[in-house]
């Protein structure tokens, strides 16, 4: 009789143990390490997003900025050059438009938009610094040696051309066109393809960062 | 009469072309994006309608508030940007023809003087058949919700 009942409890706390790994699992209590899978939010880079590898570049200050600088906030992160006429104006108005939806929404707090110059020789901090303020006055710009730049290019696995220098020396530059999501954990977690719509962009980022918050061990 | 115009029009003009004001090319909304202070390159947008029956080509751009005019044209192909320059650019009969953000643009190279949103730019454009159009471009803010309507 009291065997039975040994046996009974065992049994109980064996089931229980199941439905409350059920319960952890279906309510995403994931063990270290471990991500759930993808439920298709468009631009979603999941469950393999990439870390972002250590650099150093310079900021629109002159100061100098890190991997470390991405740690506990959401980047965009948008290479481009300022003497691109075209298509760059009209991504950084986009990333405005974007962080001002944000900001209305008090969710830019941990939310931070960079430019990176893939024409280190001629954004200079001082033209970096009045490039970004144009579009947004808590805009990062990033600039650096030609290696930093070119290492930061290879971390995030982007490509950038340097066109031919003219008679009058202006040159061109071709860039990815997409615009990077990184999270507070420093992964790559986002993508955004052109053509870019600022509407299209604050809903997805709101759909990430509330699946990632919900998704992260 | 014809010939009198003509030769009018010949007196009047300080450029050896003919300016015509209405004709079988017409244009419209000339604008340029506004930049930063530092930034000398500029991108300009214009309609150009071709009422005509024959092929009509814009052959080059000038502007006395800028050293050099290209034609360009950005695209994106396997998600990277490129500008490619154009050296005219083909209106086909009654067809219109449109420089716009993302795409075909004037790039405005090295500006003169200092351009902020509210200013005027005149822009000459020459075509084949020995035609010159002058225009006035505004210089304004892009208005990112402008270019993007399939939400709307």
């Amino acid at each position: 009789m009291i065997k039975n009942r040994v046996l009974l409890a065992s049994i109980i706390v064996v089931i229980c143990v199941i439905l409350g790994a059920g319960v952890g699992y279906y309510t995403s209590n994931l063990l270290p390490g471990e991500k759930s899978t993808n439920p298709g939010i468009p631009g979603l880079l999941w469950p393999a997003p990439k870390v972002i590898l250590p650099f150093a570049a310079v900021d629109q200050k002159g100061k100098l900025f890190t991997h470390e600088q991405l740690d506990g906030k959401w980047s965009f992160l948008f290479f481009g050059y300022t003497h691109c006429p075209d298509i760059c104006p009209v991504t950084m108005s986009i990333l405005r438009q974007v962080y001002e939806n944000l900001v209305k929404s008090n969710n830019a707090e941990n939310v931070q938009v960079i430019f990176i110059s893939v024409d280190p020789e001629r954004d200079t901090p001082e033209t970096l610094a009045e490039y970004t303020a144009y579009f947004h006055k808590d805009f990062i710009g990033l600039t650096g040696s030609r290696e930093q730049i070119e290492q930061l290019a290879r971390i995030i696995g982007i490509a950038y051309v340097h066109g031919e220098k003219n008679a009058s020396g202006g040159y061109l530059v071709d860039h990815t066109a997409s615009i990077f999501l990184i999270s507070p954990v420093r992964e790559w977690t986002g993508i955004f393809s052109a053509p870019h719509d600022a509407e299209d962009i604050t809903r997805g980022f709101r759909a990430i960062e509330s699946f990632v918050g919900k998704n992260t061990p | 009469m014809r010939t009198l115009v003509c030769l009018f029009l010949l007196l009047s003009m300080p450029v050896p072309r003919a300016i015509f004001a209405a004709g079988p090319v017409e244009l419209a909304d000339a604008w340029i994006n506004e930049a930063p202070p530092t930034i000398n390159v500029h991108a300009g947008y214009i309609r150009i309608k071709n009422k005509s029956d024959r092929e009509i080509r814009l052959l080059s751009a000038d502007s006395d508030a800028y050293e050099k005019i290209e034609f360009h044209l950005s695209k994106i192909t396997d998600g990277i940007a490129s500008m490619q320059k154009q050296e005219n650019i083909t209106i086909a009969s009654n067809s219109e023809f449109a420089f716009s953000p993302g795409a075909y643009h004037l790039m405005l190279i090295n500006n003169k003087r200092p351009l902020r949103a509210g200013d005027s730019v005149q822009l000459l454009l020459y075509f084949d058949h020995d035609m010159t159009l002058q225009v006035e471009a505004e210089v304004r803010k892009a208005d990112p919700h402008a270019q993007h309507h399939h939400h709307h």
